[in-house]
């Protein structure tokens, strides 16, 4: 049993996971400027107020796949999970915030029919034990930040 | 302080260098319609020149000077001139396809605004029209 804190959400057609203490905040999708020749997955960039005033681009995992189209520039309302990374910070669009496990077990398990660029940014995957409700107690795939670095030639 | 001349290109929000605007050529909007022979200089849309479609029918007409010849641009809006502290640089996490683009952004009235490297503009405007 893994006992270390994983929030869950759904992006990308998957039930992800990423560890907590990975996520530096969890924001509300706010004003997005888009970026002439950004990545196919960046829907543009945010401010995030924190200590201090931050640039933070916003990923959607939704157009990873190589003819996805491109993500929609406002999603208002949606959660950004704020990851620094040693390339600086990534922003990820979640379609739905599940909740927090804060314990589970490995699950042998593969995501099954996804394109290669997503499948590339996870890391494993986990049974929850104990969770939020809406988490249950379903597989979800643990999301890697540096694989998504690396994945989306960062 | 430095100076900056705002602009709407597509869905992009920009700014300029103010010294880069050499002349205002047509301020946009209106009824009247733009014949592109009376600026001598055929004009490039900014917004396609960034890879998107412009969203005005009568844009507004900018001049630069290009690295060898006048460059006419058009854009979809003017926004005015900005005075602002020098552009906050972008995470490395903001990958712009074209290096050295994007010099950082701006904070305008709440949001942010890119701000274009003039010289690699011109850069662009060059390797479109080649």
């Amino acid at each position: 049993m893994m006992m270390r804190g994983v929030l869950v959400f759904s992006a990308g057609g998957l039930r992800l996971g990423v560890a907590i203490a990975d996520v530096s905040r969890l924001v509300v999708e706010g004003d997005i400027a888009p970026v002439p020749f950004g990545h196919p997955g960046l829907a543009g960039i945010m401010k995030v107020d924190d200590v201090d005033v931050a640039i933070v681009p916003v990923f959607d995992l939704n157009c990873l796949a190589p003819e996805a189209q491109r993500p929609p520039r406002q999603k208002p309302g949606a959660t950004v999970a704020v990851i620094p990374t040693a390339r600086g910070p990534v922003g990820l669009r979640l379609d739905r915030l599940l909740g927090t496990a804060s314990d589970y077990d490995a699950a042998d398990t593969e995501p099954t029919a996804i394109p290669d660029a997503l499948r590339r940014t996870l890391a494993g995957a986990g049974r929850p034990r104990t969770a939020s409700v809406a988490v249950g107690a379903e597989v979800f795939f643990f999301f890697s930040p540096e694989a998504f670095i690396a994945a989306v030639g960062l | 302080m430095q100076r900056y001349f705002g602009v709407d290109a597509g869905p992009f929000r920009l700014a300029l260098p103010l010294a880069s605007v050499r002349q205002i050529l047509d301020v946009g909007a209106g009824d009247a319609v733009l014949d592109p022979r009376a600026l001598g200089v055929m004009p490039h849309s900014l917004a396609e020149l960034l890879g998107e479609a412009p969203t005005s029918t009568r844009p507004a007409v900018l001049l630069f000077d290009g690295t060898d010849d006048p460059v006419v641009l058009t854009c979809c809006r003017l926004r005015g001139v900005i005075d602002s502290a020098p552009p906050r640089p972008l995470p490395e996490t903001v990958v712009c396809a074209w290096p050295g683009l994007l010099q950082g952004t701006l904070d305008v009235d709440g949001g942010l605004v890119l701000v274009l490297d003039a010289r690699v503009l011109m850069g662009l405007v060059e390797a479109r029209a080649s």
